[in-house]
Formats: C-alpha cells, structure tokens, sequence
C-alpha cells in the first residue's frame, strides 16, 4: 500500500436566520427608514448603552427603560488599518481604516469602518460623525462608515 | 461531600419561533425567571454554566456571545456542548461544581434558537464528515432506522408508537410553557406525513426556540434560600461509540448508554426495584420510538414490554409511574434546553410546583437526557 | 465568514408586537479539508484501486469492524495496519429507513434530493453494521433481513461514494 492519505475536500454550507429581536429591530428600523442612531439608558446606572439592549449588562437588574437619539458623532478610542486582503468577509477593498468609536453620550463604543480619510492622518482623539449608505436595507452597514468632522 | 439541591428555576415559552428576542435576550428571560424563583439576584450566583449547539445558531463562541444574558460579566462561565444531552449535561455539571465546594451557587443556562437554522442540516453537520455526513439525515433518518429495528426485533407495530406520541401531546396540555398544544388521536398519527419510514410527523419531535435555567446549591446555601429544595440523590452518563454502525453491535433492543447510566444511579441511589420507587420520570424521548426503545432501557419492564406499559396506561398521568407529565420531547424540544427542560420539570415535580402537570406525592424523581451517537445522562432527584 | 452572504428580510410581528421585526439572513459557506488519518486512507485506497471493501480484525476479541480503525470499540485494544482484512462486499439489512422530507444538505447547502433509502448493513462476517445508502427508494420493498450487495462507481475517487449503494440480492434473505 502507498503511504498516500487521503484527504476529503467539502465545505460546510448553512443558511442561517438571525432575530434581531424588539430592541434590535427597533435600532435597525429607525436606522433605515430615518437615519436615526438610537441607544437605550439603564435607569439604575444612568449609563446610555450602546448597541442597544434589553438589559443593562452591568446592572442586571430592571429593564432599560428609555431610547435616547445620538447625534451621531463621536471620537476614535482606539484604530488599526487593515492592509491584508481576506476574501468575501472584508467589507470594503483594503486599505481601510477599522476603529472604535465612542459615540457622543454614550458608554461604549461602536466598532465601525473610518473612511472618507487619509488613512496615514487617523489619530486617537479624532472627532468623526456618521455617514449614512444611500441605499440602506436594515443591518450595520447602513451606516457606510464615519468620517473625520 | 454534603448535599446539592436545585433551588430555582426557569423556563421560557417554547414556541417554533421566538423572533421577539435575540438569543441573548432568549437567554436572559431563562435566567431572571430561574433567579425569580430562587429569590436571587445575579450577585448571589457564584459561576455559570451554559449549554448550546452552536451549529444552530451559527455563533462561534456563543457563551461570550450571550454573556449579557446569562449575567456571566466578571464570573466563571463555562460552555457546554454534547448535542442533545447539552441540557443534562449542563445539570450534571452544576452538581459537579457545586460538589467540589468550589462554588456555592452555580447557575446553569441551556437554551436553542432554532428556527434560525435549519435542524436537520445542522445535525448532519455534526457527524464523522468523511464517512456518515453524506448519508446522516438529520436526526429523523437514524431513529426511524433503530425504529426499524424496533419493530424487527419485538413485532411492534405503528399504533404502538402513535399510542406514545397521542399521550405525550395530551400531557402537553397541561403544561403552559410547551411549545405544542396538541388534541390528537392515534388515527391522526398514522394519518400524518411519512417523514422517514416508519416514523411520521406526529411520531416525531418539533423544533422550538428556548432556554431553560436552574440554579444549583450547597446543602446550607440551598436551605437558607428555600424549604423547598430538589436535592440531587445520584447522577451517571455514558456515551457510545461515534459509528452508527457500531450502535447496533451486541444491545439488540436496547439504547446501551441509558441501561447502564440508570443502572449505575439506581445502584448510587440505593434504588432495588425503580419501578415501584420512582414516582415519576422525565425521559428524553426525540420520537414515540425512541420512547419504546428507552423506556425498555430504563429496567422498569422486560424488554419489548414498553409498547404494552404505555397501552394499559401504566405510564399515564393516572398510571403507576407517569412518564412526562410535560409532554416530554415531543411536544417541545429547543435542543440545548430540551434535557436542562428535563431536569426541570422533574425538580418541579420533587418540589409541587408543577400546576396541573403535577403528580401526587413526588419524594423520587428521575430525569434522563439523550444526545450524539447514543449519548444518556440520568438524575434522579429526592425531596 | 468565508463566504457570508448577507440578506435583510423583515416581516410583521404577531400578537402583541406592533413593531416590525427583523431577521438577518446569511449563507455561511465555509471550506474544510477532512482527513482521513492512517486507517480510513487504506480503506479508500482498496475500495478505489481494487473495489474492495476492509474492516479490522481486533488481534483480540476476534471481532471485525468496518471501517477499520485504530482501537476495538469493544476492548478498547490497539490496532495495527497489519490487522486489516478484507470483508465482504454482501450483507444484511439489520435496520432502515427512506427519508422523504426535504432538508440542507450541509455538504451542498441546498436542499437534498429526496427521497432515498439508506441502511444498517450487517456485511456477512462483520460485528457491526455500515451505515450506507439502499438503491431502494420504496420502503414496501425493503424489510429488516433483506440481503444486499455493494454497487461500486465505475470511476472511483477514494470517497464513501465509491460504493454508490446497496442492492437488493433477489431470492435471498428471510421475507
Ligand atoms: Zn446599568
Ligand atoms: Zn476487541
């Protein structure tokens, strides 16, 4: 017998569905139809959560109870830029700019693509707001990417 | 070693499709009805333990995924995966924490989304890729396969296993959280689409979206938190072989893995005769077959004599020993949770919360769990 | 994801939930490359290069496994390539069933051809059965008992699909 192993070459392929549920859908909603940035205050902490949920993760205790509308601008906390290319999951052409941005008013912050920049000027600090796809269909990227103001 | 007692529990409603929650948000509803009951807040809890089948959600790392809903922020959280057994599993690993005086309260959470996959797809996923994914249909094609056998080996017949399926959907109806409300007959079994020969649509289990939760504790911990505690008396599991093939080698009739899981926690539980000292029994059935082939497993009949237990009513709700007073598996089945639903219902049982489900007199109850290539978990709980 | 492709659908929420509820669909599609290790690799081989089917003969309980593997499952002892035999490409049907009912095929992610008959085939001097596919699709015309041969594929890859199903042995076999 050759010492030849054999190899099985196949995929895993699912269809999934993910529920966003009544708070997701509400964010993502209000995303779509009005441009809205939406995030939910913990009565007990007072903190503004951001993504929004059900439940304050930190207290645990009573259910947030107040949507509160972002301006949509924030600062960079902290970035990196992406110059390796990784077919089908990278969603835009490399280089881009990916960071995490504290959203004005909030705790927390959003992780999102940095564009519309020159990539060699990104700082920590910097001040950037929002910019809206034009074509917008419900999930994250409805936001294309924040700019610097 | 002192004693360790389930002191709280929760479940949400099962139903084929919860779209009102994410599956973070399914998680926590388990959790804050399991603290509810205990009096507890999630300061009180000590470590967690969660249970899923990531494959159906498609969440890799789903116990950090979910960690706003378990409450897990700044604990030890831990994850659970062993197919349909997840949910005993994850019971059985609470007494094991709480057992090694490591923790005094340990939450445990298991919980399924799901109609956010296909079921049958995701299960085939789960075997050997090389040799029996291709053949493997879901969980539906190999249970009718040992059905076959079944029937090969006892001359059993479809009304026999219509008969299991009309009086788990009947036990359903008292029970509110169940996913399936189901008035049948065991016409309309046989009446029902062939799913795989010889098992039908209504021989078979759903697939729900839901979570169940249990706060397990330390003999002194559990007594300062309630007077009505589900204390464990003994647990045991045993897992086979991966081949299918291998699963029909030298047990004929018999799930192997349940035989000699109840036999070890009868022998741990000082149990001589568990038919007559059990006083109710919450068994994994994935389908009326299956609860044939277990149900002669469990060492409370000879073999083959489960289709005539469940025809003279014996395993009724008026019977000796009720079987699934929930409506067991088959009327509700979110995998992570469906064997921690188990272990729920038969504390509820221990404890006389169970409403109009509810046996008289519960001092010894048994839960069992059933996963993988033929997979069995077992606790037997004591007032 | 390797190969996620992202679709929002919507749909109106029921009973007590006035406001749109969203899902997120996705297709996760991702390659895997499975190894067959050293035991698996020599049954491929012979079923590809020579139509011949090979089990493992436990050097100590005596009883033959297919496919062949690294321990006994019944004394948990060491095998060896050298306790490789070739088996019997004719069986028995121990157990059945005809799925017909439509599901993803996680290998594809469409939708399965349906129905088809698969087994539990006890190859005549085996210990276990082999999960395999039946050529019968009628679950009338197949019964616990029934003798079976292996059909191979005229062009062979070294894959479980080399054997491309079981067929009936008319005239044998209890009815
Ligand atoms: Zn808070
Ligand atoms: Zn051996």
């Amino acid at each position: 017998m050759s010492d030849e192993y054999v190899t099985l070459s196949t995929k895993l392929a699912m269809p999934y569905r993910y529920v966003a549920g009544v708070i997701g859908s509400k964010f993502f909603t209000e995303l779509r139809d009005n441009k809205k940035i939406l995030a939910r205050r913990c009565p007990e902490c007072k903190r503004v959560i951001m993504p929004p949920r059900e439940y304050c993760p930190k207290c645990f205790s009573v259910k947030t109870d107040e949507w509160v509308e972002l301006s949509g601008e924030g600062s960079i906390e902290s970035f990196t830029i992406i110059r390796y290319t990784e077919p089908k999951i990278q969603p835009v052409e490399p280089p881009y700019a990916v960071g995490v941005i504290k959203l004005d008013g909030t705790d927390g912050g959003l992780t999102h693509i940095i564009g519309d920049v020159d990539l060699d000027k990104i700082e920590v600090g910097m001040r950037v707001k929002a910019v809206f796809s034009d074509e917008r269909r419900g999930n994250i990227l409805d936001i294309g990417y924040f700019k610097p103001i | 070693m002192g004693r360790v007692g389930i002191v709280g529990i929760g479940q949400t409603q099962f139903r084929s499709k919860r779209e009102d929650v994410n599956s973070v948000e399914l998680v926590n509803e388990a959790v804050r009805a399991a603290l509810a009951d205990a009096q507890l807040t999630i300061k009180d809890i000590d470590a967690i333990i969660i249970g899923n089948m990531e494959h159906f959600e498609s969440i890799n790392y789903s116990e950090m995924w979910t960690i706003d809903g378990s409450g897990g922020y700044m604990k030890p959280v831990m994850k659970i995966t062993t197919g349909g057994t997840t949910g005993s599993t994850i019971a059985c690993a609470g007494f094991y924490q709480v057992s090694s005086g490591m923790f005094d309260r340990v939450l445990v959470i298991g919980w399924e989304h799901l109609s956010e996959s296909d079921t049958t797809g995701a299960i085939a996923s789960c075997s050997d890729p090389i040799w029996e994914r291709s053949v493997m249909a879901g969980a539906v094609g190999p249970l009718a396969i040992v059905a076959s056998e079944y029937m090969r080996i006892h001359g059993t017949t479809e009304e026999d296993a219509a008969r299991v399926a009309v009086q788990a959907h009947k036990n359903a109806l008292n029970n509110p959280y169940a996913h399936l409300h189901l008035d049948i007959t065991v016409d309309d079994v046989l009446n029902s689409a062939m799913l795989s020969y010889p098992m039908k649509l209504l021989d078979m289990c759903p697939t729900s979206d839901g979570a169940c939760a249990m706060v397990f504790a330390e003999d002194k911990s559990a007594r300062e938190i309630t007077d009505n505690v589900a204390w464990v008396k003994s647990v045991a599991t045993r897992h086979d072989t991966a081949f299918f093939g291998d699963g029909g080698l030298k047990h004929g009739d018999k799930l192997r893995s349940l035989y000699l899981a109840t036999e070890e926690a009868y022998t741990r539980a000082g149990i001589k005769n568990p038919f007559k000292e059990l006083d109710v029994i919450e068994m994994y059935e994935p389908s009326s077959w299956s609860a044939l082939t277990w149900v002669d497993s469990l060492h409370i009949c000879e073999p083959g004599e489960a289709p005539k237990l469940f025809e003279e009513g014996v395993l009724s709700m008026k019977g000796e020993l009720p079987l699934n007073p929930s409506g067991g598996v088959i009327s509700t089945n979110p995998i992570g949770a469906t064997g921690a639903v188990r272990v729920a219902e038969a504390a509820l049982q221990i404890r006389g919360m169970a409403d109009r489900r509810q046996v008289p007199d519960v001092e010894l109850a048994m839960a069992t769990g059933f996963g993988g290539s033929g997979w069995s978990d077992v606790m037997i709980l004591e007032r | 994801m390797v190969g996620a492709k992202v679709g929002v659908t919507s749909g109106r929420a029921k009973q007590e939930f006035n406001d749109e509820l969203l899902r997120i669909t996705m297709m996760v599609d991702i390659p895997y490359n499975f190894s067959a290790g050293t035991f698996g690799s020599i049954f491929f081989r012979e079923l590809k290069d020579s139509r011949r089917i090979m089990g493992i003969k436990c050097n100590k309980c005596g009883e033959i496994f297919v496919p062949p593997r690294v321990l006994c499952p019944e004394c948990l002892v060491e095998l060896s390539i050298d306790d490789c035999i070739e088996v019997s490409s004719e069986g028995t049907v121990e157990g059945f069933t005809v799925v017909n009912f439509p599901f993803i095929d996680p290998n594809t992610g469409k939708v399965r051809n349906y129905p088809y008959g698969t087994g539990n085939i006890k190859l005549d001097g085996v210990s276990n059965l082999l999960w395999h596919f039946l050529k019968e699709s009628d679950y009338s015309k197949i019964h616990n008992g029934m003798r079976v041969r292996a059909v191979f594929e005229d062009k062979r890859v070294g894959l479980p699909s080399d054997i491309r199903y079981f067929e009936t042995i008319e005239g044998e076999g209890e009815k």
